[in-house]
């Protein structure tokens, strides 16, 4: 059986990059609308709520 | 559009190319054999020249191995011909739907080697490309514009299609300190981000249930009109910030084709100074054979006319000795045996042959021939015969060596005015003579594409004035500012992060060709990419420009090549040339790492590496049009 390793080059590189970005938006910065869509909340979220929860962040 | 997958590319008439390949179905690779000068790297060159450059810039951009630009018609063909190529692909959408696409182009002119640059006469370049088997055509740069936008097959024809003379470009490029920049250049080209889309796209999202949500509640029609407004100019200001990522792209694009244009400009150049370097060397050679040759003709001059004398007299010896002979004899010199008789004419005072008495003049002249009497070396010297010492001059043997000199120096003449460049220098001068225009162009494009930007960008500026003041005069809006104020920020940070994750993707693609080196030739080997050494092989964590050998760079340039393509499938012309025992290895590599893999092989290719790609090869054989 052959064992040679898969990179999938193309795949890779693209997934890497996103991780990547991933870690320089949490790193760079505590934005609060990018970790909503980050934890995959904001879609759920009222306008409401969203506004609710930037002004509790405002103020902490 | 994903998972493209080619099918058929036909050639029939480019360069003289007559033959269909019909790769084997979705899953599967395709080996086709093909000998040599059978068409190989011309179909890797139309596979590039037709994705990368669009139907009204494609003429006279057609390269072929050293040939830039090389011409596409068939130069064995009189009169009026036409080429066409067809390529056929399918790529998978988002719900995974197969759709079918056709790009044809067609060419038509006549060759004529005499017409310039290439010979490529009154070509006429179409293109048609078909999506799902022609529910919509598009003609012309329509076509090329969809591939760029849909495949980015322009950005990445070079590595998609690889073959040995790119391999070794690559080479070159690695190992050229000087050339790190264009090297990494090409690699930011490559970086792609899709999360930042993402982002940009739920931020987008969240503005409009926002605008939405506001208009629902509106029952004032002034405040209407101005929601409608508001959600015109947003929507204009995503498509103008859409445009300006679109220019930049273009920008950054024509400014690498420019740099490599200008790169070769120069590599030219120092190969047009040494040939003429090299032409100076051999005029001042014949120069100084005719400088010798003008001094002998000169020395051999000037030996004649010294010997002049001994040649003119040659002649004149008989002559000489006849005069000699004719005043001996009837010069009436007395001779020493009438010597006598004077004596005896003054002593008896009359002449004793006539016997008449002397008078005073008789007298006078008888005295007088008494002293004219030669004295007795005289004598000997009328006695003797007149003659020139022999001589070795031979005036004819002179006069061939002069002759055959001056003729040496007509022949020299002629070299010396025949010295010009040779054929390939004079390709060469013509490659650079035609770079000047391009790079002129690409100038202009790059000054007219950055002017524009410029207008995108006042016009961004403008955009978001204007939404921000229609947002605050926008009293529906006011509950929800705090959305639209915080989503304008993400947006920043987003863009913001787009520039810091540049130099942590060389590292990125780095290690992916590290990888892939690794699992070619195994695991003592890795390769590095950096901003100081460019990209350089490893061999046990120590890395140099000279490690791994030809085979081993040429492996490093393969992996830089996956790295650098966008798409699969991976088309090769000529795979295993130079790799030596890792045939096998980089058969396994190329097969595990590609959704599709189509190679070109030679005959002498097959052994240890086409069975590992696809279990049967097809010949193919270039047939008569």
């Amino acid at each position: 059986m052959r064992t040679n390793k898969q990179v999938v080059i193309q795949k890779r590189i693209d997934e890497v990059m996103r991780e990547e970005f991933e870690k320089v938006i949490i790193e760079s910065s505590k934005d609060p609308l990018l970790k909503l869509i980050r934890e995959n909340k904001i879609d759920s979220m009222s306008l409401q709520e969203i506004r609710a929860y930037l002004r509790g962040n405002k103020n902490e | 559009m994903n998972d493209i997958h080619f099918h058929l590319i036909k050639v029939a008439g480019y360069r003289g190319r007559n033959f269909t390949l019909k790769m084997n179905p979705r899953g599967k690779n395709s080996v086709f054999i093909m000998d040599g000068n059978t068409g190989k790297t011309t179909t890797i060159e139309l596979l590039r020249w037709c994705f990368r450059f669009k139907q009204s810039e494609a003429a006279n951009k057609f390269e072929h191995m050293w040939y830039k630009p090389a011409h596409i018609l068939d130069d064995t063909k009189k009169g009026h011909q036409t080429c066409e190529i067809t390529v056929q692909f399918t790529a998978l959408d988002d719900a995974n739907s197969e759709h079918f696409f056709q790009l044809r182009r067609v060419t038509e002119g006549e060759f004529d080697p005499n017409y310039p640059p290439i010979g490529d006469k009154n070509l006429s370049i179409s293109d048609t490309f078909e999506i799902d088997h022609g529910s919509e055509v598009l003609q012309g740069d329509e076509a090329n514009d969809y591939l760029s936008r849909e495949f980015r097959f322009d950005e990445c024809a070079e590595y998609f299609c690889f073959d040995g003379e790119k391999a070794r470009e690559v080479m070159q490029l690695a190992s050229d300190s000087g050339k790190i920049d264009l090297l990494l250049n090409l690699v930011n080209r490559r970086t792609t981000h899709p999360a930042l889309e993402e982002y940009k796209r739920r931020l987008d999202e969240l503005r409009e249930k926002v605008l939405a949500e506001a208009k629902a509640k509106i029952t004032e029609k002034a405040l209407q009109i101005s929601m409608g407004k508001l959600a015109g100019k947003m929507r204009a200001l995503r498509q103008t910030e859409k445009n300006l990522e679109e220019i930049k792209r273009q920008i950054d694009w024509n400014s690498l084709a420019e740099k490599q244009l200008r790169d070769r400009l120069k590599q030219l150049d120092e190969k047009i100074t040494s040939a003429k370097a090299e032409n100076v060397i051999e005029r001042n050679k014949y120069e100084l054979e005719q400088k010798n040759i003008r001094r002998e003709v000169a020395e051999k001059r000037l030996s004649i006319y010294k010997d002049t004398l001994k040649w003119i007299f040659a002649d004149l010896t008989d002559a000489v000795n006849q005069i000699k002979t004719e005043v001996k004899e009837k010069g009436r010199l007395p001779e020493p045996y009438r010597e006598e008789l004077i004596k005896s004419c003054k002593d008896s005072g009359s002449c004793e042959i006539c016997g008449r008495p002397l008078d005073e003049a008789s007298r006078r002249r008888i005295e007088s021939l008494e002293r004219q009497v030669a004295p007795h070396e005289v004598q000997v010297f009328l006695s003797s015969d007149f003659s020139i010492p022999a001589s070795t001059f031979n005036p004819k043997i002179e006069n061939d060596t002069i002759k055959r000199l001056i003729e040496k120096h007509r022949e020299l003449d002629l070299k010396i005015n025949s010295i010009k460049l040779s054929e390939k220098d004079a390709q060469l001068v013509a490659e650079r003579d035609s770079l000047d225009p391009q790079i002129n162009a690409l100038k202009e494009k790059i000054a007219g594409l950055s002017a524009d930007a410029d207008a995108l960008k006042e016009l961004i500026e403008g955009l978001r004035r204007e939404v921000k003041e229609l947002r605050e005069k926008n009293a529906a809006l006011a509950e929800n500012k705090i959305i639209l104020d915080k989503i304008d920020e993400s947006i920043q940070i987003i863009d913001g992060a787009a520039e810091k994750i540049k130099v942590r993707a060389t590292e990125i693609i780095s290690n992916v060709i590290s990888e892939g080196v690794s699992s070619v030739l195994g695991p003592k080997f890795s390769a590095r990419l950096s901003q100081t050494d460019g990209l350089v092989l490893g061999e046990d964590g120590f890395y140099g420009k000279e490690k791994g050998g030809y085979s081993g760079r040429l492996i490093l340039s393969y992996c830089f090549a996956e790295a650098m393509t966008l798409v699969d499938p991976i088309i090769v012309d000529t795979p295993v040339g130079n790799i030596g025992s890792q045939r096998e290895k980089l058969a396994d590599h190329l097969a595990a790492n590609h959704k599709q893999v189509v190679l070109l092989c030679l005959p002498t290719e097959i052994i240890n590496f086409a069975p590992f790609i696809s279990p049967k090869s097809l010949e193919i054989k270039n047939l008569e049009q």
